[in-house]
């Protein structure tokens, strides 16, 4: 074993690399986050995080611009969840079902239109490391020598945070996810405030899977992101739908991800099929816990999470 | 109950179990959602610059137009069958299975355990021994969110969910480990199954003995559920769990034989896959059967004798985009695209099935 | 008590009067909830309207809130005709209501409540801020509140006092108060006059819509009494004594001065089929649950459960039939068949959509669900279909269930036709003992004369029948003998044919008659279940903004 000394800058860089990794997933999980605050659930994270990676990947390589990537990775897969969001609010169609059949619909339609762009290589967005934070111990080289997209995520994870909690609008999903008749007899439009928050949460997964392609790997391949959506959700209750927790369970399951190569330099050898299953396992756990703890006071469900809305129209 | 009625109703349990049923014109809904599809199909090929008629003229050859066509169909539908299976069995009692995807490949590795441990060592015993462990696992790893949810009160899809993704790291790790084949050039394979290991198919061709499983599964579930005490002990508890227990039944027994039951079925298709389809362990052995399984059962409204037609429409649809993978083109993407369209079909008539339904209610004084 | 000195609240603008104008509302259906209702009220009043369940009170005053829209008829305020579209525009002119069912997020704070659905408000939410605001008028309105708890962290007096404060918040001027003390306890109750005179001291307006008599003398000075949709009395509070008043909400004179009550128990000796002796059961849905409470019900009669939902009710069916635990004894006399199997005891329940049947299932499921395990209808595993579908075929036939596929799922029934498979199921196997809550609620007249026959045909071949029910009428009607609850204790048992309606209707709400002096009766326990659900649906539709009620 190594002096401990040794170990600090492995952390360190390890640290920096499950930021970066967790990233997509971060930002799946605050969409959906949202989306599940005002009571819908969207199953179809995973496929609007390919609709965001593909379209991100184009754009990024037609322009250049990773900004304007961003943005059409979102548009892209808002686009996608504004089907959900129709299908579940107007068609009162099963949220499962809805969800299940938009992650198939993404994944083939991301597939379809990408086989163009497989083998394409691209030049992602570089570091951008901030002046004066960048010197701050530790912090410094994990949070903020980062590209643009983990700048965006801390931003947006702030931003979230502050529409549930500071806002009027953030109000109203809060008391529509939690009772939605009560909130419409106050004069809340319920449909009109899930749908915009559905549209959020698919805005965020493209933005997510977008980091996934245009900085993560710089490529694409179909179904890369091999089940990340699907974590996303898992992540979203681990954390309790809070924005924060979400952010840091997220970079831990990045850390997972990454930690294999770090392992083997230290010579500890463990398959790493094994190691990815340990956050598997641990949400399960946490899962567990949560409900077991808060069986009385409530795991921090949105109430009317998925259920039917019965309003007197 | 005459076989009109069995196309005549489709219930639809969704995710609270409040429940929805519905008096469909026999095939309206289905085909209505089958034209949405084709047109949102025809659609997107137009601004993919392809020609909608021949393209979804050479998916329907692919699919039934042919022999080969046809028996692409039946071995495709076979997974889908037992997957779908593995999610109405559980629904019937209210309770939902996601995790047959993890069931199915927990399945893979308990048939490749028995192939690999004994190889030709049983004999002729070694498909019923093969078979009998692959439905022991599969129960065993749907009781794990089972039984989470009986005593715990745990979401059981999140865990199933979660599991998944745990048994296929398991197969992963085992076909680049402890089961990987030396002679396999590199390649995560595991040694391939013996030939008493593998199930016994329909004249050379991949159709196997799982489709019988899945045919004969179906109609015992069928007739469990229609026609046997217990079967209606299952829908009442489905039903109203608070008449149920006021009736004097136990609810979690119930919830855990049908996930126990569910989650063999979905195991058997794994044992399909491995045995038959690859010869092998390996990764990728399903393209998510058991999530379009999740589809399929839902579709048919979780009636077993439906599930039967309908797993082999999917499955058509698989086979037929094969073909027009290989004849035309198309990128392999292109059934999602299709599958996707099929569901976001349905879903799209609800209203009209809604619409309905009030029409029935305008009866209600109340 | 905190001390006012001054109301001064509200800003100035009290509305002057505010009158409705021959107001009829009818409902699909055609019956007409509301028919040509006129009343009004002048600044500083309090209006009581009184009547019983169903009179029509509650959409009347709906219809002032903007919450349904009236057939015919208008709202003036200070002279002014006024239509309301929606709510908010109710709102915007000053009226408020607090519904009997209350509109709050319970996981989220008073607060965060108070601010969702504001007319006024910015699109930032300073939540400090805002609770800084709310303690303010809470103090200036000598109103106990505290922002920052979760709302279902609280008491449901708590609860009520947020509802009325939102309404001060919205700068009501016109306070609408439905059924109150229905969830309150007695101190609480006290508290909410308290505070309904310093309203009317400061010059708002109250309508106070009740049935309970003593809130006229508690702090009414107008009342109206309605009736059937009608009005039917129109006066101050003082000038009519409380027999009056009880024989105009039920609508037959008094004969004479009310005899106190004579326990009459016929002893002839015959066992009992039912022999309840000091029953004891911890509360439920009533806050005093069932205190010491004997009776006995004798084969082939008819024994009627009188009392406003919430005093006793749902404990005393929930011992007698197994599901609630109880101290005393409950002996049931049949024959040596156990309870709950097929010759014992039929339950029909209150609530028929989600304990009664299965929705989901058909009616021959439905007509089998008790005894599909047994024969005929099952030997050893197998379900015998035949058998089952014969069955629900001479049911169906017989208690006259529209539609006539046996097929047909339960949840297409409407909900006279399900009230019937539920009979049929508990009635067929002629058991010894039925235990029928509410069993008319909600029914056409033709199948609530179809339900008293059947019981009436039972009891008559030796049935013993407990028929717990808040409606005095058809209890005087169906009935031999009548017990009444109050606050879990037995007032008294009479014989139908001895005493008036109007006796009954007293005790169920006073309890036993002072002769000088009026008891306060403020133990007055949670609705039940059944009309929880059904005044819950009410409720919804009552929020509907526009088009119909």
């Amino acid at each position: 074993m190594s002096e401990s000394f040794a170990w600090t800058p492995l952390l360190v860089a390890g640290a920096a690399a499950a930021v970066g990794r967790g990233t997509p997933i971060a930002l799946a999980a605050l969409g959906e986050g949202i989306s599940e605050k005002s009571g819908v659930m969207n199953l179809g994270v995973e496929g609007m995080m390919l609709v965001g990676a593909l379209t991100g990947f184009v754009v990024q390589v037609h322009t250049g611009n990773p900004a304007l990537a961003i943005l059409g990775a979102g548009l892209a897969a808002a686009m996608l969840s504004s089907v959900h969001a129709a299908l579940v609010l107007l068609c009162d169609a099963n949220q499962i079902v809805s969800g299940f059949a938009l992650t198939i619909l993404g994944t083939g339609l991301s597939g379809f239109f990408g086989r163009p762009y497989v083998g394409v290589k691209l030049i992602g967005p570089e570091q951008i490391p901030l002046p004066v934070l960048r010197r701050i111990p530790y912090l410094g080289e994990i949070l903020f020598q980062q590209d643009i997209f983990v700048y965006l995520t801390l931003v947006l994870t702030a931003g979230a945070w502050f529409l549930l909690y500071r806002t009027r609008f953030g109000l109203n999903i809060r008391a529509v996810g939690e009772d939605p008749e009560p909130a419409f007899a106050q004069g809340v439009p319920v449909r009109r405030t899930r749908f915009i928050a559905i549209l959020i949460g698919g805005f965020l997964a493209g933005v997510g899977g977008a980091h996934l392609s245009v900085a993560n790997t710089q490529v694409w391949a179909e179904r890369m992101t091999s089940g990340q959506g699907w974590i996303a959700i898992g992540l979203v209750i681990v954390a309790r739908w809070r924005p924060i927790p979400c952010l840091i369970t997220a970079w831990v399951f990045g850390a997972m991800l990454v930690i294999h190569p770090y392992l083997q330099g230290s010579g500890i050898e463990v398959s790493p099929y094994l190691i990815g299953m340990i956050p598997y396992i641990a949400a399960v756990g946490a899962l567990v816990v949560v409900t077991v703890l808060h069986r009385r006071s409530g795991h921090g469900m949105p109430a009317s999470l998925a259920r039917q809305l019965n309003l007197p129209e | 109950m005459s076989p009109v009625t069995l196309f005549y109703r489709v219930e639809m349990v969704d995710v609270d179990s409040s429940r929805r049923g519905t008096w469909l014109p026999s095939f309206a809904g289905p085909l209505g959602a089958l034209a949405i599809a084709a047109i949102l199909f025809s659609v997107i090929l137009v601004i993919a610059g392809r020609s909608p008629s021949a393209t979804l003229w050479a998916l329907f050859n692919g699919a039934f137009g042919t022999k080969f066509g046809i028996r692409e169909t039946l071995t495709r539908c076979t997974p889908l069958m037992l997957c779908a299976l593995a999610v109405a069995v559980p629904a019937r009692a209210g309770i939902f299975n996601i995790g047959g995807e993890g069931q199915l490949h927990f399945g893979a590795i308990a048939s490749a355990a028995v192939a690999l441990h004994f190889g030709s060592g049983l004999g002729s015993m070694t498909i019923p021994v093969m078979v009998l462990t692959v439905l022991v696992a599969g129960a065993a790893w749907s009781l794990i969110p089972g039984l989470l949810k009986a005593v715990l009160n745990v979401n059981e899809v999140l865990v199933a969910l979660m599991l998944n993704y745990v048994a296929i790291l398991l197969v992963e790790y085992l076909v680049h480990g402890p089961w990987k084949d030396p002679s396999a050039l590199g390649w995560p394979y595991s040694a391939p199954f013996p030939k008493a290991a593998v199930l016994p198919t329909w004249q050379g061709t991949n159709v196997h003995l799982g489709l019988l499983f899945g045919v004969v599964a179906a109609g015992c579930f069928w007739f469990v559920m229609a026609r046997t005490t217990f079967g209606f002990s299952v829908k009442v508890v489905e039903a109203n769990p608070v008449a149920a227990r006021y009736v004097g039944m136990r609810l979690q027994s119930y919830l855990l034989i049908t996930m126990a039951l569910g989650g063999a079925m979905a195991a058997l298709a794994g044992l399909g896959e491995v045995s038959v389809i690859q010869g092998r362990l390996r990764p990728d052995i399903s393209p998510g059967y058991g999530y379009i399984g999740f589809l399929i059962s839902w579709l048919a409204g979780h009636r077993f004798l439906i599930i039967i037609p309908a797993a082999i429409l999917i499955g058509g649809l698989y086979s037929g985009s094969d073909e027009l993978q290989l004849a035309a083109g198309l990128p392999s993407a292109t059934v999602d695209i299709l599958l996707g369209l099929v569901f976001v079909g349905v879903l799209l008539s609800g209203p009209i099935r809604r619409w309905l339904e009030l029409r029935q209610r305008s009866l209600e004084i109340e | 008590m905190r001390s006012m000195t001054g109301f001064g609240c509200q800003q100035a603008g009290m509305i002057k009067r505010v009158s409705l104008h021959s107001i009829v509302k009818h409902f699909p259906g055609g019956v007409a909830a509301v028919d040509g209702v006129s009343l009004g009220a002048s600044a500083g009043e309090v209006h009581v309207i009184l009547g019983e369940n169903g009179a029509g009170k509650t959409t009347l005053m709906r219809v002032l809130a903007g919450l349904n829209k009236p057939s015919s008829g208008h709202v003036e305020i200070d002279g002014r005709i006024c239509r309301f579209a929606k709510p908010q525009d109710a709102k915007r002119h000053g009226i408020g209501m607090v519904h009997q069912h209350f509109s709050l997020v319970n996981s989220l704070s008073v607060a965060e409540n108070l601010a969702l659905g504001r007319i006024d408000g910015g699109f930032f939410l300073n939540p400090a801020k805002w609770s800084c605001y709310l303690s303010e008028k809470a103090e200036e309105c000598g109103l106990d509140i505290r922002p920052d708890t979760l709302v279902g962290l609280l008491s449901l007096g708590e609860r009520q006092r947020v509802e009325i404060f939102r309404l001060i918040v919205e700068g009501a001027k016109v306070l609408i108060l439905d059924e109150p003390t229905s969830i309150l306890a007695p101190q609480e109750a006290e508290l909410l006059f308290d505070h309904i005179r310093r309203f009317s001291a400061a010059g708002h307006i109250i309508f106070l819509v009740t049935h309970k008599i003593h809130h006229v003398r508690a702090v009414g000075q107008k009342l109206s009494i309605l009736r059937r949709g009608k009005l039917v009395r129109q006066c101050a509070a003082a000038d009519l004594a409380d027999d009056e008043l009880a024989s105009l909400m039920v609508g037959e004179p008094l004969a004479s001065f009310p005899r106190a009550p004579k326990d009459r128990l016929d002893e002839t000796q015959v066992s009992p089929v039912l022999d309840v002796r000091d029953l004891n059961v911890s509360p439920l849905t009533s806050p005093d649950g069932m205190q010491a409470v004997s009776f006995h019900l004798q084969p082939g009669e008819i024994l009627g459960v009188a009392g406003i939902s919430g005093n006793g009710q749902d404990e005393l069916v929930g011992a007698l039939t197994g599901r609630t635990a109880y101290r005393g004894t409950i002996k049931v006399c049949l024959d040596g068949a156990s309870r709950r199997e097929s010759s014992g005891i039929g339950y029909i329940p209150g609530d028929r959509r989600s304990v009664g049947s299965a929705l989901s299932l058909s009616v021959m499921d439905n007509l089998a669900l008790r005894r599909y395990d047994r024969r005929p209808f099952s030997s050893r595993f197998l379900l015998n279909i035949e058998a089952i579908r014969n069955n629900a075929i001479e049911m169906i036939g017989h208690y006259d269930i529209h539609p006539k596929d046996p097929l047909a799922p339960a949840w297409s029934l409407s909900g006279g036709n399900l009230q019937k498979v539920i009979l049929a199921r508990e009635l067929e196997a002629s058991p010894r003992l039925v235990i029928a809550v509410n069993p008319t609620a909600g029914l056409d007249v033709a199948t609530v004369g179809m339900v008293h026959r059947e019981l009436m045909g039972k009891a008559r071949n030796g049935t013993g029948i407990l028929y717990v029910s808040e409606d005095l009428d058809e209890l005087f009607l169906v009935c031999d003998r009548i017990l009444v609850l109050r606050k879990g204790k037995v007032e008294g048992v009479f014989c139908v044919g001895e005493v008036e309606k109007a006796v009954v209707a007293l005790l169920m709400s006073r309890g036993k008659l002072q002769s000088n002096e009026y008891e306060r009766d403020f133990a007055l326990g949670c609705v039940d279940r059944d009309s929880c659900i059904s005044s819950r649906n009410v409720a919804r539709d009552a929020v509907l903004p526009s088009g119909d009620g």
